[in-house]
């Protein structure tokens, strides 16, 4: 392979090499800030949808105590908003649930205070509004209890995820590191070739062109490799011998 | 010194390496892409670049230094475990930097101690990587590499003559260049036939072709936790028995045994010492095994002892029993083994039996040369008259090889490792053979070792394989003319 081959496969492997680690790191970085996006996202939908839910109890809480205070056995429409909202809220968080079994105690809860709710609406008698008072409390405490229960959970799932997100970005540096690695390699080997095979040849028949134009002095310069390089030096070698066999003359 | 020369070569290897890779990247893809594809797929680019860099400068050579040769081996050595590392770091998991470092030098030196705690979680790609680094080093990625060089044969044998133990090429009869290829047929005959029979023996397909990688190179990585015992097959172990004696049998002598030559296994009066060793060693541990109860049948004994002490022997490291619990008698067995070893000229590690069996020949004239002090003793191995050079240069390996024991003992127990697990986990690397005793027995091996330990550990496994003066030389080229 004649130099300019040589040079522009040099070059093209170094070019490859550093494209490759760009390309590298790009999916790498892509990959990881997508996992970033995605635990930020998972993290605002459950404070969300917890929100959801609170607020949802709290407008049938609001209905509930409404009834009370005015002794009507007909909730308003704020049961109904609250009940639809919850429900809707907790279908969203069951398709997105990563571990099922946390929202058991959610559904448990939900049936409990639902049941209470649905009770006194349906005329069951409580002996005293105290005695509904104090098991409506429970079951709403325990609602409540649930939700802020499911919100910690989440977001000890979503600490746990940012530690797997640590350790999977020093997972991404290291095919960044090791492409980096890789182009210093090679570069350097580039450099230490192209000094090798063409600068030190260039600069030995430099200096020897350069003293046998002084001193007429015979050289020979030693090149690495059958090259254009090597048959550069041979030319020139043959015309300093023939300029010497003529100045004999 | 020519370091684009040396460069050339080391991208051979490397190129090589990088084939296996993408190989490996291959049968990961074969198993619905698994999750090594990715690492294996960029390590082989990677390497592979950088290996076919040197060879568009530099040419083919007809001539190369004993000193360049060095470099090339062990700079081989160093750079294929370096680049050997690149697919378990990127597949993560267990790897870190030490342990990815660990493993590829336990697979490249032959030696098979994992520093992982589960093996089976790595997927099927990565699990073959693991396995060919121990094919690659087994038939040494230098040689290997000349045969598909088209060089002359001078540059080929200065090469070979430092990757073998020195006894061992006193012993061959053939050209360097043919020697070459005899090599890597009779290896790459000795790996299909093992991974054959292993399938015949009831060893799914890719389990075999992994153990017959190991057990030719007498590597001992296995893709089981339990390693061997895992399959609990008494054929599969009678086979992997058969090949890993024959893998630490010189090669040579292999291929003339088989080709019907003079010059055969059964006269050659080292192989017949091994094999002697072999047996008796097999015998007490069994008998050992049985009289202490380890094992209530004559034939559990025997089927532990006899694998146990071929496995340590010919450093392979394969387990199928928990050594650790077994009476101190068969531990200091197995350890005397695992001095001694194969044969020179075999894949095998330790201080070999030619020249065990020197030593004592050398015993045996010293009290002949005191009962007759003007008796001329020249001493003989198969037949050969030995130089004193020979003779010297075998004695001083093997004081050299029990000093580098000791202080590599001291270093580990420096740490604060019990006596037992310190100086096994020492004579195991140094000899290639894979897990020792104590902390770092058959069930736990190297994975609860501290990343130091396993450093040391590797340092000793690279001058075991190199044979102690071929690594140590790297770093006095300065002084050498």
């Amino acid at each position: 392979m004649g130099i300019r081959g040589k040079i522009n496969l040099g070059f093209g492997f170094i070019a490859l090499l550093l494209l490759f680690s760009g390309v590298v790191s790009f999916v790498e970085m892509g990959s990881l800030g997508k996992q970033t996006s995605d635990l930020l996202d998972q993290n605002s939908r459950s404070i969300e949808l917890s929100r959801r839910m609170l607020d949802a109890v709290q407008l049938q809480n609001s209905a509930v105590l409404h009834a009370l205070v005015n002794g009507n056995n007909e909730p308003d429409y704020r049961m109904a908003a609250g009940q639809e909202n919850f429900e809707s809220a907790l279908a969203e968080v069951t398709a997105i649930a990563a571990v099922p079994g946390i929202l058991d105690s959610l559904y448990s809860a939900r049936s409990a205070y639902g049941k209470v709710l649905e009770e006194y609406f349906d005329g069951h008698e409580f002996r005293n509004s105290s005695e509904f008072i104090e098991s409506y409390s429970n079951v709403y405490n325990r609602f409540n209890g649930a939700i802020k229960e499911f919100m910690i959970i989440s977001q000890a799932q979503e600490s746990e995820q940012a530690s797997l997100l640590e350790s999977n970005a020093y997972r991404a540096l290291i095919p960044g590191i090791i492409s980096l690695l890789a182009s210093i390699i090679i570069i350097s080997l580039f450099a230490f070739f192209i000094d090798l095979y063409y600068t030190r040849p260039l600069l030995s028949l430099n200096r020897a062109t350069g003293e046998f134009l002084k001193h007429r002095r015979p050289f020979s310069v030693k090149t690495e490799g059958r090259d254009e390089m090597h048959s550069l030096a041979g030319r020139v070698e043959d015309i300093a011998d023939i300029a010497r066999r003529k100045n004999r003359e | 010194m020519r370091y684009h020369i040396i460069a050339r070569y080391i991208g051979i290897v490397l190129l090589i390496n990088a084939a296996f890779m993408l190989v490996s990247a291959v049968i990961s893809f074969s198993y619905g892409v698994d999750t090594a594809f990715y690492p294996l797929l960029l390590s082989g680019i990677i390497t592979g670049a950088i290996g076919g860099f040197p060879l568009i400068f530099v040419g083919r050579t007809q001539s190369i230094s004993t000193k360049e040769s060095y470099c090339i081996v062990v700079g081989s050595w160093l750079i294929a475990c370096l680049f050997g590392t690149f697919p378990y770091l990127l597949w993560g998991g267990e790897f870190d930097v030490f342990t990815a470092w660990f493993e590829s030098v336990s697979g490249f030196t032959t030696t098979g101690s994992t520093a992982l705690t589960d093996v089976e979680a790595l997927p099927h790609g990565l699990l073959f990587w693991r396995s060919s680094t121990h094919w690659l080093g087994g038939i040494g990625v230098v040689m290997f590499a000349l045969v598909i060089l088209p060089v002359m044969g001078r540059t080929k044998m200065t090469l070979y003559s430092v990757e073998l133990s020195p006894l061992a090429r006193d012993n061959y009869k053939y050209r360097a260049q043919k020697l070459v290829r005899i090599l890597v047929s009779l290896y790459l005959g000795m790996t299909v036939l093992s991974t054959v029979l292993l399938r015949i023996s009831g060893m799914p397909f890719f389990d075999a072709v992994n153990h017959s990688f190991s057990v030719t190179a007498t590597g001992g990585f296995s893709i089981k936790n339990a390693s061997i015992g895992f399959y609990d097959n008494a054929v599969a172990e009678i086979i992997l028995i058969f090949f890993m004696t024959l893998s630490s049998i010189h090669f040579g002598l292999i291929f003339a045994t088989i080709t019907g030559k003079h010059n055969n296994i059964l006269r050659s009066e080292v192989t017949r010492f091994f094999l002697a060793t072999l047996f008796f060693a097999g015998l007490l541990v069994s008998i050992n095994l049985f009289f202490t109860d380890t094992y209530q049948s004559w034939g559990e004994a025997l089927r532990n002892g006899f694998f146990h002490t071929v496995s340590n022997m010919t450093t392979t490291g394969f387990s199928r029993a928990q050594t650790n619990l077994w009476p101190s008698f068969s531990i200091l067995l197995l350890i005397f083994v695992m001095f001694q070893c194969g044969c020179a000229g075999s894949t095998t590690g330790g201080i070999k039996s030619d020249r065990v069996w020197l030593a004592l020949k050398v015993l045996k004239a010293k009290i002949m040369q005191q009962q007759h002090p003007n008796a001329v003793v020249r001493l003989k191995l198969n037949n050969i008259p030995q130089d004193d050079s020979v003779i010297n240069f075998a004695m001083f390996f093997i004081v050299v090889y029990l000093l580098l024991v000791l202080v590599g003992t001291l270093i580990v127990t420096a740490t604060g490792l019990d006596l037992l697990t310190g100086f096994s986990l020492i004579l195991a690397s140094m000899s290639n053979v894979g897990p020792g005793f104590g902390a770092v027995d058959t069930v736990n091996e190297f994975s609860q070792v501290t990343p130091f330990i396993k450093t040391i550990s590797t340092i000793f496994m690279l001058l075991g394989r190199l044979e102690i003066f071929g690594f140590v030389q790297l770093f006095l080229l300065k002084w050498w003319r």
